[in-house]
């Protein structure tokens, strides 16, 4: 079966405040793929998340990426959203003023609108919203609350992968989803990002630890330093990480 | 009846002659240094409001919206009155100046209150405002009367030539209660001046809840005053909407001279283009066992310059006093910018107060993340500004306004 892949990334630098950050990045994520991303800090693993997503303090100086065949450096964070990229936030944003339900019900009716789908109603609102927060476990009371505002690092990280479910995109990126999370909120978290997985969605999980990959198992492993990835493997290449750390890898690739 | 009594006639020529002797406030004066007096008062103002001859501004004794109506409501056009008067329940009044004279049980409420509540011996616009305003109206429960019933009174303006000078007065009796908003309205193609003072005076254990919303027109330059005399008990909770007018001048004076008296004042201003908004707040703690409480929150877009000066002073026999003033400004543009001035001045040690002024920028980063979600960046900064001027917006009391108010602090952003 040949597809075009859903994201391609080809040879990208980026810079942020005068540092170039990432240094020819390549990543090739098909249709349905599970890709981990890991590597030591400062590798640049946030930056992929965050220029993925469109954030304007970077740079992009060369390089490429497509989605689904389209030019997406040349897509507002907005419109990447509503083509189906979604970044879960390593540090969800607060928003007092702003009920969750409000913020959830506007985000799914903004991309109904861009596929032109009519706006889905209070009614019809509730009902979906309740039936994912029940995947997650999620008491529903935080619906009502300002947007994340008081909320534990548990309940912000719950009501990043909540957002995904009701948006559905076709690119889940996982920014450091697991860092803070006890054991049970690890669990609850990926028993959400699991619930998401098909055959017509990709998922990127960036993470420092092997302990996520223990309950979303991906496809392939990539290990980013520097800028770059510098190995790729199975599932076996994060067990190996887990055992030996990343030194071993940085020293063969000369860095 | 013809002309106006010779009490109120005394009390103008008194006003005239401390305007004419006062002078324009200078620059100079902390409380001006940042809107130039001289834009609501021009020379040939002096000479074209007033004298006036109470006759020519009688209705014919007509009264408007029947007691059935939502929202029983006055118009001053141009600061002539479209009716005479509402009729009210159990002896409250709301109606112009000219009607109240003509009953004498009212006219002593004039006589007795006009001119008692703000200082217009030592401050040039209020003096100018009494001696040369060209009607007025005055709302009037009587003692434990409760007007359930919220009242409207619209300032409104169409003519561009002369400015329009008005005078409200608000006289509640003891355990009386009423809600009033005042609805600053104007054509935009036109630009208009306008001075208006507010005086309430409250009886004991009285409640007023009052609300001062500016939609005026884009080229409208207008000071309004609001003073506010408690007495023991009473309670004013006050709220400020000015989201129109090239310069608006917004000014709240409250006197707690009187124990266990309670106010508050809850604002939003919201200049774009090179609008001007100043408000300011004077409380004065004179009792004992007062409390107030004031949160005002400005949002500046293009190059507009606004101002927030809130004056919180404690006397000495004032103990036991509450008093909290919060201001805080969202700034949109980079050439929008705000003088914010909070100030106490605490002269006893039985107190509890706290103030604080914060100026910022959208946060960016909350910014970005509604983007990620799919909001258009229009949305997300509107989302941002009705979320942080939410505290205040939502304690709007008139669901119409309220309504009005919030749509256009949204579709602004």
């Amino acid at each position: 079966m040949s597809q075009t892949p859903l994201l391609e990334i080809r040879n990208l630098h980026a810079r942020v405040a005068g540092h170039e950050i990432l240094q020819g990045l390549s990543l090739t994520v098909g249709v349905g793929e599970i890709h981990a991303i890991m590597g030591p800090n400062g590798a640049g693993k946030s930056t992929l998340s965050q220029v993925l997503a469109g954030h304007p303090a970077y740079e992009i100086t060369s390089g490429e990426i497509l989605f689904k065949g389209k030019n997406l450096l040349e897509l507002e964070p907005e419109d990447r959203a509503r083509e189906g990229v979604f970044l879960a936030f390593q540090y969800p944003i607060e928003i007092p003023g702003v009920s969750n339900s409000y913020f959830l019900r506007t985000a799914l009716n903004e991309h109904r609108k861009y596929k032109g789908l009519p706006e889905i109603d209070g009614a019809g609102f509730i009902e979906l919203v309740t039936k994912r927060m029940e995947v997650l476990e999620m008491d529903p009371a935080l619906l009502t609350r300002s947007l994340n505002e008081g909320f534990s690092g548990g309940q912000k990280k719950r009501n990043e992968i909540l957002q995904m479910l009701v948006l559905e995109p076709s690119l889940c990126l996982l920014d450091e989803t697991d860092s803070g999370l006890d054991i049970d909120a690890l669990r609850e978290v990926s028993k959400g990002v699991n619930w998401l997985r098909a055959e017509d969605r990709s998922m990127i999980l960036v993470t420092h630890y092997q302990r996520l990959l223990d309950h979303i198992k991906p496809d392939h492993i990539h290990v980013l330093a520097k800028g770059r990835i510098i190995r790729s493997g199975g599932a076996d290449l994060a067990l190996e990480l887990e055992k030996r750390g990343y030194d071993w890898l940085l020293e063969e690739a000369g860095l | 009846m013809s002309g106006e009594p010779q009490w109120l006639l005394d009390l103008r020529a008194r006003a005239n002659h401390a305007a004419a002797n006062l002078g324009l406030p200078s620059r100079k004066a902390e409380e001006w240094k940042y809107t130039s007096a001289a834009r609501f008062l021009l020379d040939e103002d002096v000479s074209a409001v007033g004298p006036v001859d109470c006759s020519t501004f009688l209705n014919g004794g007509e009264s408007t919206y029947p007691l059935e109506a939502d929202t029983p409501m006055l118009e001053l056009v141009d600061g002539q009155p479209v009716h005479d008067y509402v009729d009210l329940p159990d002896g409250a009044f709301f109606g112009s100046f000219a009607a109240a004279l003509a009953r004498p049980e009212l006219a002593m409420v004039l006589e007795e209150n006009l001119g008692g509540a703000i200082d217009w011996q030592g401050q040039s616009l209020p003096a100018w405002n009494l001696a040369r305003f060209q009607n007025g109206v005055l709302l009037f429960v009587p003692a434990g009367v409760n007007l359930v019933t919220a009242l409207q009174l619209f300032h409104r303006q169409y003519s561009a030539v002369s400015p329009a000078w008005n005078w409200v007065l608000v006289v509640l009796g003891a355990n009386a209660q009423a809600s009033l908003a005042e609805v600053h309205e104007s054509t935009s193609e036109m630009p208009h001046r306008s001075l208006v003072t507010t005086e309430i005076v409250l009886g004991e254990n009285a409640k007023l809840v009052h609300g001062r919303i500016g939609l005026q027109g884009e080229l409208d330059i207008c000071w309004a005053a609001t003073a506010v005399k408690s007495a023991r008990s009473s309670v004013y909770d006050g709220h400020l909407a000015q989201l129109g007018a090239e310069v608006a001048r917004v000014e709240t004076i409250l006197a707690l001279g009187a124990i266990d008296a309670e106010g508050s004042i809850h604002g939003v201003f919201r200049p774009d283009a090179k609008r001007h908004h100043d408000i300011q707040t004077v409380v004065d703690h004179a009792a004992p066992q007062c409390r107030s409480k004031q949160v005002v929150k400005g949002v500046l877009d293009g190059e507009a310059t606004g101002v927030f000066h809130g004056r919180v002073y404690v006397r000495p026999g004032a103990t036991g006093t509450r008093a909290q003033q919060s201001n805080r400004n969202l700034l949109l543009s980079r050439k929008a910018q705000v003088h914010a001035r909070p100030q106490l001045e605490i002269e006893n040690d039985d107190v509890k107060a706290s103030h604080g002024s914060a100026t910022g920028n959208l946060d960016e980063k909350a910014l970005f993340f509604l983007q990620a979600r799919g909001f258009s960046k229009a949305a997300a900064r509107a989302v941002l500004v009705k979320a942080f001027l939410q505290e205040v917006a939502d304690r709007m009391p008139w669901p119409e306004l309220k309504g009005r108010i919030q749509q256009l602090l949204e579709a602004q952003a």
